[in-house]
C-alpha cells in the first residue's frame, strides 16, 4: 500500500507538470486559439526531445483550411471514464462498490466540457486518481490471469514476475509500449517519436527503482515491479496525449 | 531532485503533444475523428476501417463508423447527451440527468429523423429491451417522475440499443389522454416532462420563448429588442411605469415584451404541477368541455350553462397568465393558445422567418410555434454552429474561414433533411486535419 502511494506520488508530480505544460502551450487561452506550430523550446537544463517532424510541404491551402486544425480540446469527465474503461477493458459496472463510488466521486472533479482553457490542476489530479483506479484494476486482472487458471480474462501484458523487486528495462519496455499504444494511440503525427518517449519512461523506471527513504525503524524498500507498472500506467494514462480530445 | 528532473523531462516531451501539425496523415485523421465524435480512442479494427475509408476519400463514412461504432455507444451515451443537455437547463449546464427530452433528441438523432420535427412530433423515447438483471432495476416511464431515465443512466445502459419511440399520447405517458386528438400538441420536446420541468415550472411561461430563441436560433432575447412593435398584446403583469418612469417601460421593457408576450400564449394550457411533478395540459376538447370544465385557479371566467366553448377555453388558461394582473389591468388578457409573432420586421427579419418581412405569423399551441422556429433560416445555422463548437471546439465565429464553413455545413444540414447525425459527421470531417 505504502509502495503504491510512493509510485502514485511520483506519477502525480510528473503528471502535474505535464498538465501545466499543456496549458502553457495553449497560451492560457480558450480552446480554439491557435497553438504554436512548434514545440516550446526546452530549457537548457532539460534533455532535448526529438519529435516527429511535420511533412515538409508548403503551408496548407487557405481554401482547404480545416476547422480545429489548431484547436486543442480535453476529454470531459464522462469521456475520461469511458476512455479509461475502454482502454483497460475494465467496465464501470465490473468495478467493486468502493471503486465505483470512487469513480463517481472523482467525476465531480473532472472537466465538465472540452475546453482546454478551462482545464486546471484539479482536473489533472482527478484524472490521475481516476487512471489509478482503472490501472490498478487492470493490473490486478493481469496478475490474476497468470495465477488463476479459471479466469476467462486474456492477459494483454507479457508474463511478469509480479512480486519482483526489480523491473529491468527490457521487461518494462513492452509494458509501457502497451500503455502508450492504448492511451495515446500509435503512428500519430502529433505524437512524439518513440525515441523521445522511451528514454523518458526508462528514466521514470530508474527513478522508481531508488529505494524509498526509510521511516523510523524501517528498511528502505524499492517500489518493485507491481508499483512501477502502476506508476507507468498512471503516468501514460494521465499525460496530455491521453487526456487530449 | 531526481523526481523533479524526471517530471520535467516527461513534461517537456509532452509539450509537443498539444501542437497539432498543419498536416495530418490518415491515422491521425482517424484518431481525431473518433476522439471528437466518441470521446475515446478507436480500437485497432475500427481504426483500420476508418483509415481505409479516409484513404478512399470517404471521410464522412469514416466519421459515421465512429458514430455508429459497433463496439460501444459513446457517441450517443456521452457526446450527444452532453450536446443536448444545455438545451434542457436554464443555466446551460451540460451535466444534468438524462430525461425524456434528451433521450428523445438522442433517439431522433440515432434514427436519422429530421430535426425540424423536434417540436412537432408525437414521440417520446423510452428504454426497452434491457438485460434481465438490469431490467429489474429500471422502472417504467411515469409522467410524475424521471426515475426511468435516471436509472437507465445509473446502469450505464447502451442508449443506442435501448431507446425506443412511443407516442406521447400513449396512456403510459399521458394517462388522462389530455393531448389525444389535439392539433396544438403533442409538440415533441416542448411537451416532454424534461422541458416542462424546466420551462413551465412556476414563472409566466415566457421562459420557453426565450430559450427557444437562445438555444435554437442562437440569439438571446436581447437581440430581438424592438420598441417599434406595438405593445397592445403585452400582458397585464409588466409594470408600464417601473419606479414611476414610463420611459423605462417604453424604451426597455416594451422592446422585449411586445414580441415575447404574444408568442408565449402558445403555452397557455401548459404548466408543470409541482405537487404531482408532472406536466399538465389543460385545454378542453369539445367533448370534455361538454362534461364541464374546471377553471384554472384565479380564472376570471365564471362558467354557466350558457357559456360558450371560447369561455371554456379561456377558463382553462393556466393561472400564471393571470399573475399580477392588477399591475396594468388594461393589458392583454390571454384567452386561449393563439399566438402571434410580431418580430418578423426590421432587424429581426434577419432570422429568416417563414413569412414575408414584416408579415405577422400566427398559430395555435406550441406545435405550430415550434415548427415556425424550425422553419427559420437561423435554425439550421444555429444547429451547425453549436455542433461546430462542440466537435471542432470552434470559438471564433467572426473568422471568415469559420463563417464559410458554417455556411457550407448549414446547407448540407438542410440538404440532408436536418439530419443531426449527418451534421456531426460532416462537422467532424471539417476538423480532422488535412
Amino acid at each position: 500500500m505504502l509502495r503504491y502511494s510512493h509510485a502514485a506520488t511520483i506519477a502525480l508530480i510528473a503528471i502535474s507538470a505535464l498538465g501545466s505544460c499543456g496549458r502553457k502551450d495553449d497560451g492560457g487561452k480558450d480552446a480554439g486559439v491557435a497553438a504554436p506550430a512548434a514545440a516550446t523550446p526546452s530549457p537548457a537544463s532539460t534533455p532535448a526531445v526529438a519529435t516527429t517532424p511535420p511533412p515538409s510541404s508548403a503551408a496548407p491551402d487557405e481554401t482547404k483550411a480545416q476547422l480545429g486544425d489548431e484547436t486543442v480540446g480535453v476529454k470531459n469527465g464522462e469521456q475520461l471514464i469511458s476512455h479509461y474503461s475502454l482502454m483497460t477493458s475494465v467496465k464501470f459496472e465490473e468495478l467493486d462498490e468502493n471503486q465505483r463510488n470512487e469513480v463517481l466521486r472523482l467525476k465531480q472533479s473532472l472537466p465538465l466540457d472540452n475546453a482546454a482553457g478551462k482545464f486546471n490542476s484539479a482536473h489533472v489530479l482527478a484524472a490521475t486518481k481516476l487512471a489509478t483506479t482503472f490501472c490498478n484494476e487492470f493490473l490486478r486482472r493481469e496478475q490474476d490471469a497468470r495465477s488463476n487458471p479459471q479466469t476467462t480474462y486474456t492477459a494483454k501484458l507479457p508474463d511478469l514476475d509480479w512480486n519482483s523487486s526489480k523491473f529491468p528495462k527490457e521487461i518494462a519496455r513492452p509494458v509501457y509500449a502497451y500503455f502508450v499504444e492504448i492511451f495515446w494511440g500509435v503512428d500519430l503525427a502529433n505524437q512524439p517519436a518513440k525515441s523521445a518517449w522511451e528514454p523518458e519512461l526508462d528514466a521514470l523506471i530508474d527513478a522508481l527503482a531508488v529505494p524509498m527513504p526509510p521511516g523510523a525503524g524501517q528498511e528502505p524498500q524499492p517500489i518493485g515491479l507491481r508499483g512501477s507498472a502502476l506508476a507507468l500506467c498512471v503516468t501514460v494514462a494521465s499525460s496530455f496525449s491521453s487526456l487530449e480530445l | 531532485m531526481r523526481v523533479r528532473e524526471l517530471a520535467l523531462a516527461i513534461a517537456t516531451a509532452a509539450t509537443t503533444l498539444v501542437s497539432a501539425p498543419a498536416h495530418a496523415d490518415e491515422t491521425s485523421q482517424a484518431y481525431r475523428l473518433h476522439r471528437r465524435l466518441a470521446g475515446v480512442n478507436p480500437s485497432k479494427t475500427i481504426l483500420e476501417t476508418m483509415k481505409l475509408a479516409i484513404r478512399e476519400g470517404r471521410a464522412v463514412d469514416a466519421a459515421r463508423i465512429a458514430i455508429d461504432n459497433e463496439e460501444h455507444s459513446f457517441f450517443y451515451n456521452a457526446t450527444l447527451k452532453k450536446f443536448f443537455n444545455p438545451w434542457l437547463d436554464e443555466e446551460g449546464n451540460n451535466s444534468i440527468p438524462l430525461n425524456d427530452a434528451t433521450a428523445t433528441l438522442i433517439g431522433m438523432t440515432r434514427d436519422d429523423k429530421s430535426f425540424q420535427q423536434i417540436f412537432a412530433t408525437n414521440v417520446s423515447y423510452v428504454g426497452t429491451g434491457f438485460d434481465a438483471a438490469v431490467a429489474e432495476r429500471i422502472r417504467p416511464p411515469e409522467p410524475g417522475n424521471n426515475l426511468h431515465y435516471l436509472q437507465m443512466e445509473r446502469e450505464g445502459v447502451d442508449l443506442k440499443k435501448v431507446l425506443t419511440p412511443i407516442k406521447q399520447t400513449d396512456a403510459l405517458l399521458d394517462p388522462t389522454q389530455s393531448m389525444q386528438g389535439e392539433t396544438g400538441v403533442p409538440a415533441g420536446i416542448l411537451t416532454s416532462r424534461g422541458w416542462a420541468s424546466v420551462y413551465y415550472q412556476a414563472g409566466t411561461n415566457r421562459a420557453p420563448v426565450r430559450f427557444l430563441l437562445k438555444n435554437f436560433l442562437c440569439q438571446d432575447i436581447d437581440a430581438f429588442h424592438d420598441t417599434t412593435v406595438p405593445d397592445d398584446e403585452v400582458r397585464r403583469d409588466p409594470d408600464r411605469a417601473p419606479g414611476g418612469e414610463s420611459h423605462v417601460y417604453n424604451n426597455k421593457c416594451k422592446g422585449c415584451h411586445a414580441g415575447m408576450d404574444p408568442m408565449s400564449r402558445a403555452f397557455a394550457y401548459l404548466d408543470f404541477d409541482d405537487e404531482r411533478r408532472s406536466m399538465v395540459y389543460t385545454r378542453p376538447t369539445e367533448a370534455t368541455a361538454s362534461e364541464g370544465v374546471k377553471c384554472a385557479e384565479g380564472s376570471e371566467v365564471v362558467l354557466s350553462p350558457d357559456s360558450t366553448f371560447e369561455d371554456k377555453l379561456r377558463c382553462a388558461v393556466v393561472k400564471k397568465y393571470m399573475n399580477n394582473k392588477a399591475s396594468y389591468p388594461e393589458g392583454y388578457v390571454v384567452k386561449n393558445d393563439q399566438w402571434k409573432n410580431f418580430w418578423t420586421g426590421g432587424n429581426n427579419a434577419r432570422v429568416g422567418w417563414p413569412a414575408a418581412k414584416g408579415q405577422v405569423i400566427e398559430g395555435s399551441g406550441p406545435k405550430s410555434l415550434g415548427l415556425m422556429f424550425a422553419q427559420t433560416k437561423a435554425f439550421p445555422r444555429c444547429m451547425a454552429k453549436q455542433v461546430m463548437a462542440h466537435v471542432c471546439l470552434a470559438t471564433d465565429f467572426e473568422s471568415q474561414i469559420i463563417k464559410d464553413k458554417l455556411d457550407r455545413l448549414t446547407e448540407k444540414f438542410q440538404a440532408a433533411n436536418f439530419n443531426m447525425k449527418s451534421l456531426f459527421a460532416e462537422t467532424a470531417v471539417m476538423c480532422m486535419g488535412l
